[in-house]
């Protein structure tokens, strides 16, 4: 039988956890550390002094599935909402984040490793993108990914 | 920008899949400077019975190749506009939508097709007695999700307002209502549906439970004020369709919209049975300016910039450590000292600055509680400390100037905070506390605190409650407080985890953050229980019995859905009833001379005071009616204060009356009385008062057909050097400023008959 959404918000959380990642609870949607936001909006707002080294946490490696309101703001899904299958003004972001310990190569092998071995996903359905100079993000996916 | 394809086909399956994509779609920035990267997306197929190309094709936003995951490689630091290096330690952030990949793992490509949309849907549809169908799955589906974006936003404190982040969350909420309206609602049905959000979201956000009743009041009051809103706002259409042809004026569709809270699709929906049409040019260009307005007064309401300055003296000192749980006064080493905002190494005689301490018995201001005050001293060295506040959280910062003396860091000091002042903050502090518990006893636990200060002179409570509190129950709040006060118990202080303080049913700001270990204050002695327990990390008294008399001497409303309420204590509170007792005998004996004053007024005009009401303040209000109901008539029997001429004009009966010294606004008495007298015919009457000029046009209902009194009105006021005016065809009025040109304007208004 197919995972309920919060089957799957654990999964993913599990996963993280048992690859070293410390799971961190969502922070509040009204950002404490961010006036010129008006609504959390993506995974990194809390970690956002930590990537720029202004701030430090016992841990390097984190989790999380995020609080996001998109309805305000730079970022305004309200009126779209309704009429796609996809849009929402309030939803959860997964994500995985490292500071200053993995980078591309890990972070590709235990994003190819969670949905192609963990949630079943059919590879020959994935296709991604890196971006047009970033030689090494293709090759990671190149030869870690479709051909083993 | 177009996206632009660079993917080379060489060898291999694999290349085929990968590809490179040069638009900012796959390059990510915190800002125009900082942290930046490439990213790199997943994409996944959902098959070729949906529409949509590859990402970097012209069709990339079709429905079936779909991004669920994005890596952002954060490589680079932005430095300037034109200046990027390597970042020494690269990051990693990536970010998947849930309710994406949940769809895509339960087999469909539309998230509110998977279980828990379905659920809220199937529940609303259930209560709704709706069964969703295509044509209407738009409005359930805003219903799901509106109700997840208000619940989660409530549950935070925030809400329904009129700006920031409060009008976003009315604006989501009345769209979703809006929607539930479409579907045939007539009553509240949000409150209801959040049922099932709770039940599918707490095992993961406990702060959905916690919120419960604050959520489910605030969505139905809001649900309850929108659909008075829409009634008064269709009333208000229907009369305003009456005076248009073909096209309602956009500013009246935008004043429909923007206050009265009417929706423009809903004015569109009503006008278009009526074969109507909006002026849309006008709002559009009415709503860009409200939000660029709007834009303009956002400043954000989180806490102030984070000074980057305290990042690093907390990376290089490490947290304070407070001592004034346990101890009034204490001994510490200086680590830092600043002066305009920049770290010195010496603060001399007179020097205004900052010092920070190893440790310190000073309170830091938070959680309401204001900073503590006292003196650092040294041999000679004396420094008074104005305030204290805790930045970064634990990093304690003494604000002072240096009385004598001087002090460099690594010194030796004594530190001793102001004893007095602080016994009255923790009474304060203590108060509140019975204070909130007493309020969700008595007004209910939908009250949740949204603001708090505890000074060593009073307190203030803001808390979320939708309705003025009553005579009565303010007694109740009281005598609950005074209650516990009376019962002399001991306040107890234990230390534990989040999780075991919620357990021993501590309140906890919803959404809060804490720590591994909170505080917990219990107090009040209630049948062998606690009367209250919350978390706090402030000052309080050992021994309810220290807080004295308590009493609320203030309350009001400070926004939507928010009320305040004051209070004193002990000593504040009796110096304040003496004053409030002489304030009452000074202003008992200004309303006994405003009497007699207004009596002889009334007698000189031939009247006899009525002084039968026992309320002074109704009395004076009933003599001033009297009084000016005297001068009105007085000056309308004085023949060369009041001139009346009246005479046909091709066949027409015609009223032409002046008044002096009349204000305007007795202007409709006027006109209503000479309508009255003539029966059939056209009344104009001129009133002035000093500079001003009043002038006032009635037609009976027989000439409206042939005349229009606004345009009367409007003729009339160009003479007399007003601004045009306005009313209705029988009754019109307009201002002006020239009294010797009354005689001018009616020889004008006499042309149109």
């Amino acid at each position: 039988m197919a995972k309920t959404l919060n089957e799957i918000r654990s999964a993913f959380l599990d996963y993280f956890e048992k690859n070293d990642h410390k799971i961190v609870e969502s922070s509040n949607l009204v950002p404490n550390n961010d006036p010129t936001l008006m609504f959390a909006n993506s995974g990194m707002v809390q970690f956002k002094n930590v990537f720029t080294g202004l701030e430090k946490r016992d841990y390097q490696r984190a989790t999380t599935s995020q609080k996001c309101v998109r309805a305000g703001g730079k970022h305004n899904d309200l009126e779209n909402v309704g009429y796609t299958p996809r849009h929402h003004t309030f939803f959860e972001m997964l994500g995985n984040f490292s500071f200053g310990d993995y980078f591309k190569e890990k972070a590709i092998e235990l994003a190819w490793n969670l949905i192609t071995k963990e949630f079943g996903l059919d590879k020959n359905r994935l296709y991604v993108t890196v971006y047009h100079n970033d030689d090494e993000a293709f090759n990671y996916w190149k030869k870690n990914c479709w051909v083993k | 920008m177009k996206p632009l394809t660079t993917g080379k086909k060489i060898a291999g399956l694999s290349e085929d899949k990968i590809i490179r994509i040069a638009t900012s779609d796959n390059f990510w920035s915190m800002g125009e400077t900082g942290p930046c990267g490439p990213c790199s997306e997943i994409f996944y197929d959902h098959g070729d019975h949906l529409e949509g190309g590859l990402p970097g094709t012209k069709n990339e936003d079709g429905d079936r190749f779909i991004e669920i995951w994005n890596l952002v490689f954060m490589q680079y630091e932005q430095i300037s506009k034109d200046k990027r290096i390597n970042l020494p330690k690269p990051s990693v952030d990536t970010g998947m939508g849930l309710e994406r990949i949940a769809a895509l793992l339960q087999g469909t490509h539309d998230n509110y097709e998977t279980d828990h949309f379905k659920k809220i849907i199937n529940y609303a549809a259930e209560i709704l007695k709706v069964e969703p169908k295509n044509d209407n799955l738009a409005s359930f589906r805003v219903i799901a999700d509106h109700l997840r974006a208000s619940s989660f936003l409530i549950a935070e404190g925030v809400l329904p307002s009129n700006e920031g982040r409060g009008y976003v969350l009315r604006r989501i909420m009345r769209r979703g209502m809006r929607h539930s309206h479409l579907l045939g609602s007539k009553e509240p049905i949000f409150y209801n549906i959040f049922k099932t959000l709770k039940d599918e979201m707490k095992g993961n956000y406990s702060e959905i439970e916690r919120a419960e009743s604050l959520i489910k009041e605030t969505l139905r009051m809001e649900e309850e004020k929108f659909l008075t809103l829409l009634d008064r706002g269709i009333k208000i259409l229907n009369e305003e369709i009456t005076k248009i042809d073909k096209m309602l004026p956009g500013e009246i569709a935008f004043k429909l919209y923007d206050t009265y809270g009417f929706p423009l699709d809903l004015t569109q929906d009503i006008l278009k049975n009526k074969s109507l049409t909006i002026d849309n040019d006008k709002f559009q260009s009415l709503m860009k300016e409200s939000k660029e307005l709007a834009k303009k007064n956002w400043k954000g309401s989180g806490d102030s910039a984070v000074d980057d300055i305290w990042f690093s003296i907390k990376d290089r000192l490490g947290p304070s450590e407070f001592l004034g749980y346990e101890t009034d006064q204490a001994e510490g080493i200086i680590l830092s000292l600043l002066k305009d905002n920049k770290e010195v190494n010496v603060l001399n005689e007179n020097d205004e600055g900052i010092i920070i301490l190893n440790q310190t018995p000073f309170y830091g201001e938070s959680g309401g509680q204001v900073g503590d005050t006292g003196e650092i001293i040294s041999g000679n060295f004396k420094f008074e400390i104005t305030d204290v506040q805790k930045k970064l959280g634990d990093l304690f910062v003494h604000y002072g100037k240096v009385k004598s003396g001087s002090i460099k860091i690594k010194d030796n000091v004594e530190m001793k905070i102001d004893i007095d002042r602080r016994n009255n903050i923790r009474a304060y502090h203590s108060a509140t506390h019975l204070l909130h518990e007493s309020l969700r006893r008595v007004l209910g636990t939908h009250v949740t605190q949204k603001g708090s200060l505890v000074a060593p002179d009073r307190l203030r409570f803001d808390f979320s409650h939708m309705k003025p509190i009553s005579e009565q129950e303010i007694e109740k709040i009281e005598n609950h407080v005074n209650s516990m006060v009376q019962k002399k118990s001991e306040v107890k202080t234990r230390i534990m985890t989040p999780k075991e303080a919620v357990n021993n049913g501590a309140l906890a700001l919803f959404g809060e953050k804490y720590g591994e270990e909170v505080r917990v204050l219990s107090m009040g002695d209630e049948k062998e229980k606690y009367f209250s327990t919350e978390l706090c990390g402030g000052t309080h008294v050992r021994n309810t019995g220290d807080i004295g008399r308590f009493k609320i001497i203030s309350q009001s409303s400070i926004a939507a859905g928010v009320r305040r309420v004051e209070a004193l204590r002990e000593n504040q509170l009796n110096s304040f009833l003496q004053n409030k007792e002489k304030l009452s005998d000074l202003s008992a004996q200004k309303d006994e001379e405003m009497i007699n004053n207004l009596s002889k007024q009334i007698i000189k005009l031939g009247g006899k005071p009525n002084l039968e009401d026992e309320d002074n303040k109704i009395l004076i209000k009933e003599l001033s009616k009297q009084l000016e109901q005297l001068k009105f008539s007085s000056i309308l029997e004085n023949n060369s204060k009041n001139i009346i001429q009246d005479i046909k004009i091709n066949n027409v009966s015609v009223r032409f009356q002046k008044v002096r010294d009349l204000p305007p606004k007795e202007l409709r008495k006027l006109v209503d009385a000479g309508k009255k007298e003539l029966k059939t015919g056209i009344i104009v009457v001129f009133a002035s008062l000093d500079d001003k000029v009043g002038l006032a046009v009635g037609i009976t209902d027989e000439l409206i057909n042939k005349y229009d009194a606004v345009t009367f009105a409007k003729t009339g006021s160009e003479i007399i050097g007003g601004k045009g005016g306005g009313g209705r065809k029988d009754f019109a009025q307009a201002g002006g400023q020239f009294k010797d040109k009354i005689d001018e304007a009616f020889e004008k208004i006499k042309t149109l008959i």
